[in-house]
């Protein structure tokens, strides 16, 4: 969809709501349960209503959305990378999306390998098959791109559980460029 | 009574005074920023050492390479003090060593030995330091 | 076919990797699916072999067999190795704001490491601030001493050729000389006062104008009595007249009073002697062995006054000892007066900027990579 076509919703952070106010009682608490139940139902009637693949395409692009508003929004773009990194893994963290930890980072090349466990969306999929973890490439992608200015193609290279399960994400610059 | 011992520092000479062996040696260079304030412990034992210690032969090794002016106005008060016993019947004796091509440590040994009367004073050279 | 994968199975356990099971014509499904999976198991043990032995020799940089459940927990461990490694990578950049976490032990070590380094950081910036203001302190305090120094135009005038050296020991100086032009000639002191940096920089001070209001006390043609009145004055003005006095500072100091009229130079030292060239040889006047306002300083003490008939040839030279004392050398001894006085001997005929730059260059060599331990002057002058 090019962005001369839309004419329906567009996301906006404020839509987010005011969640102190509107949930003056439950405040910011639910359940990973719930959250999944959301995703994954999605999921499937994506899957079932165009393809599996179509489905795939629709995550990693909310994700992305989902990360480059996530960038503005919470995260403070002009730290120098270290640090930059470093608020991020804190806010992960505290906000319970999962637990980040970078292995390798090259600013020259920009090439970057990292994992993520007990994380928000795929920490409770099974370990078998293909790779699952679209919404996070997505995410992982948004925050990169608004962070560099620059596009990044985002894979799950790798996946494994000792009990918590662990994903482990490449980035590197779009080929294109 | 204790024994005395001040490391050396970049800027302070080593310091051992062993009350019971009755040997007192300093040695190295002396500039501290304060020389009166670190000299000051040292005068302090002395006075005790001589106020407490029997009339036997007390022996001070001195092998100075360097002294700033307010490091000897202090050694001239160390002087004083050995003087002073030497004067009230200890035996002091001091060996002031130089190496033999340090004039300057030769000649500041000269110049402490003029204004003694009473404290033994032997300029000891050493060679092939 | 049972006793293959029993034996597959049995190198295995023993850490050794079998060559894969061929599948017989005529097993059955069944066989034929075990077979299949004992023959992923021996590729997953393969694949897992290389990388943990690679991962036991520290190489970081290991392939990592992907979608290989049995290394689970040794992907886990290369994983966090590779994260701490680049943690470490970070804060060795000076990167603080690096934590770790989640990772037992790890993460309370890693984290009171930087929390302690961050610690010293933020000391490290109190002191380099506290450092920068006495610096720019020390740098104001002698803007105020230069000023303080004589008037270079002014000796020109007066005197034939001359050079000064004055090399504070820390930015100010304990060392201080003075020139004053009079009718008939003029006088040149050279003086080191107790201490260097800024106590030896207010002694300057103190001892710079006690020794002009003893000249318009008792005049200048005496220079015994300028030095015994004030040696006086200093220990009246430092408070050091009673031996229960807290301070012993004072200076040590040399005067000439130039009569051009008579043709005399008149000297006398107080610690500082003069040094002056005839007939090619360099002859000194000690002066005398007394410091001026030190509190063990005598009161009643009457300097020396030494005379000589100047000749136009003359070089005269008045120095500290911090040049005369500075170590150095191969043997990390003091310069030396008879080194000092060689040196005069072979470069008195020298104009005197040139006899500057080599008492300078001649000092610094022997000096070395010993640190200047004390304020430095030197002051050559012609009449």
């Amino acid at each position: 969809m090019s962005e001369g076509e839309r004419t329906a919703y567009r996301f906006q952070w404020k839509d987010l709501g005011d969640i102190q106010k509107g949930r003056p009682n439950l405040g910011n608490q639910t359940s990973v349960a719930v959250y999944r139940l959301m995703q994954y139902t999605m999921r499937d009637v994506l899957a079932a209503k165009y393809s599996a693949e179509e489905a795939k395409i629709v995550l990693i692009l909310a994700g992305k959305l989902a990360g480059t508003e996530f960038c503005k929004n919470m995260l403070d773009t002009n730290l120098e990378f270290g640090k930059f990194i470093a608020s991020l893994q804190e806010k992960l963290k505290t906000l319970g999306v999962g637990i980040l930890r970078i292995e390798k980072a090259d600013i020259d090349t920009m090439e970057f390998v990292l994992t993520v466990s007990e994380d928000l969306d795929c920490s409770g999929l099974p370990m078998k098959g293909e790779t699952v973890c679209e919404y996070d490439e997505g995410f992982i992608e948004g925050i990169l791109e608004t962070y560099t200015n620059k596009q990044f193609v985002v894979k799950e290279i790798d996946c494994w559980a000792t009990g918590d399960r662990t994903c482990r994400f490449s980035a590197r610059l779009k080929e294109s460029q | 009574m204790d024994n005395l011992i001040v490391e050396a520092t970049k800027s302070s000479p080593w310091i051992c005074f062993d009350a019971e062996n009755r040997i007192l040696e300093i040695k190295g260079k002396s500039y501290p920023e304060n020389a009166s304030e670190f000299f000051a412990p040292v005068f302090e034992w002395l006075k005790k050492y001589f106020a407490s210690t029997q009339t036997a032969p007390t022996e001070v090794n001195l092998d100075i390479i360097y002294l700033n002016s307010s490091s000897s106005k202090a050694f001239l008060v160390l002087f004083d003090i050995l003087e002073q016993a030497a004067r009230n019947g200890h035996t002091v004796h001091v060996n002031w060593r130089y190496d033999e091509d340090d004039e300057t440590a030769l000649e500041l040994g000269e110049e402490f030995m003029e204004d003694l009367e009473f404290v033994s004073f032997n300029l000891v050279k050493i060679q092939d330091r | 076919m049972i006793g293959e994968i029993r034996d597959a199975l049995d190198r295995l356990l023993h850490g050794e990797v079998p060559s894969p099971i061929v599948p017989a014509a005529g097993d059955d499904d069944d066989m034929a699916q075990l077979c299949r999976v004992t023959n992923s198991l021996i590729e997953a043990f393969a694949d897992a072999h290389d990388f943990v032995t690679a991962l036991g020799q520290g190489n970081l940089d290991v392939h990592v067999p992907p979608r290989n459940l049995l290394i689970s927990p040794y992907k886990q461990l290369h994983s966090n190795l590779r994260h701490l490694t680049w943690q470490t990578q970070q804060v060795a950049k000076g990167d603080l704001s690096q934590r770790v976490d989640f990772l037992g032990e790890f993460s309370e070590a890693f984290n009171s490491m930087i929390d302690s380094l961050k610690e010293k950081k933020r000391a490290e910036h109190a002191l380099k601030e506290a450092n920068s203001k006495i610096m720019a302190s020390m740098r104001y305090a002698r803007t105020i001493q230069l000023s303080f120094l004589p008037d270079t135009e002014e000796m020109g005038a007066e005197l034939g050729d001359f050079f000064f050296i004055w090399n504070p020991k820390d930015i100010v100086s304990g060392d201080l000389f003075f020139f004053r032009s009079l009718n008939d000639g003029f006088l040149i002191s050279v003086m080191d006062c107790t201490g260097h940096g800024v106590p030896g920089g207010m002694m300057t001070m103190i001892a710079g104008s006690s020794l002009s209001r003893v000249l318009q006390d008792v005049g200048h043609d005496d220079p015994a009595l300028v030095l015994h009145e004030l040696n006086n004055l200093m220990r009246r003005s430092l408070n050091q007249q009673s031996p229960e006095a807290k301070s012993n500072d004072g200076l040590d100091l040399g005067l000439c009073r130039v009569d051009q009229a008579k043709g005399l130079l008149t000297f006398a030292g107080a610690g500082i002697r003069l040094y002056y060239s005839l007939h090619g040889e360099i002859h000194e006047m000690k002066g005398d062995k007394q410091s001026i306002g030190y509190r063990s300083s005598d009161p009643e003490y009457r300097f020396t006054n030494h005379s000589i008939r100047l000749d136009p040839s003359m070089r005269f030279y008045m120095n500290t000892d911090g040049i005369t004392d500075q170590i150095g050398g191969p043997k990390g001894l003091s310069f030396g007066r008879r080194a000092f006085t060689r040196l005069l001997r072979e470069i008195h005929e020298e104009p005197m900027s040139r006899q500057k730059s080599i008492l300078e260059q001649e000092i610094a060599e022997y000096r070395g990579k010993e640190v200047q331990l004390d304020d430095m002057t030197v002051v050559g002058f012609v009449v």
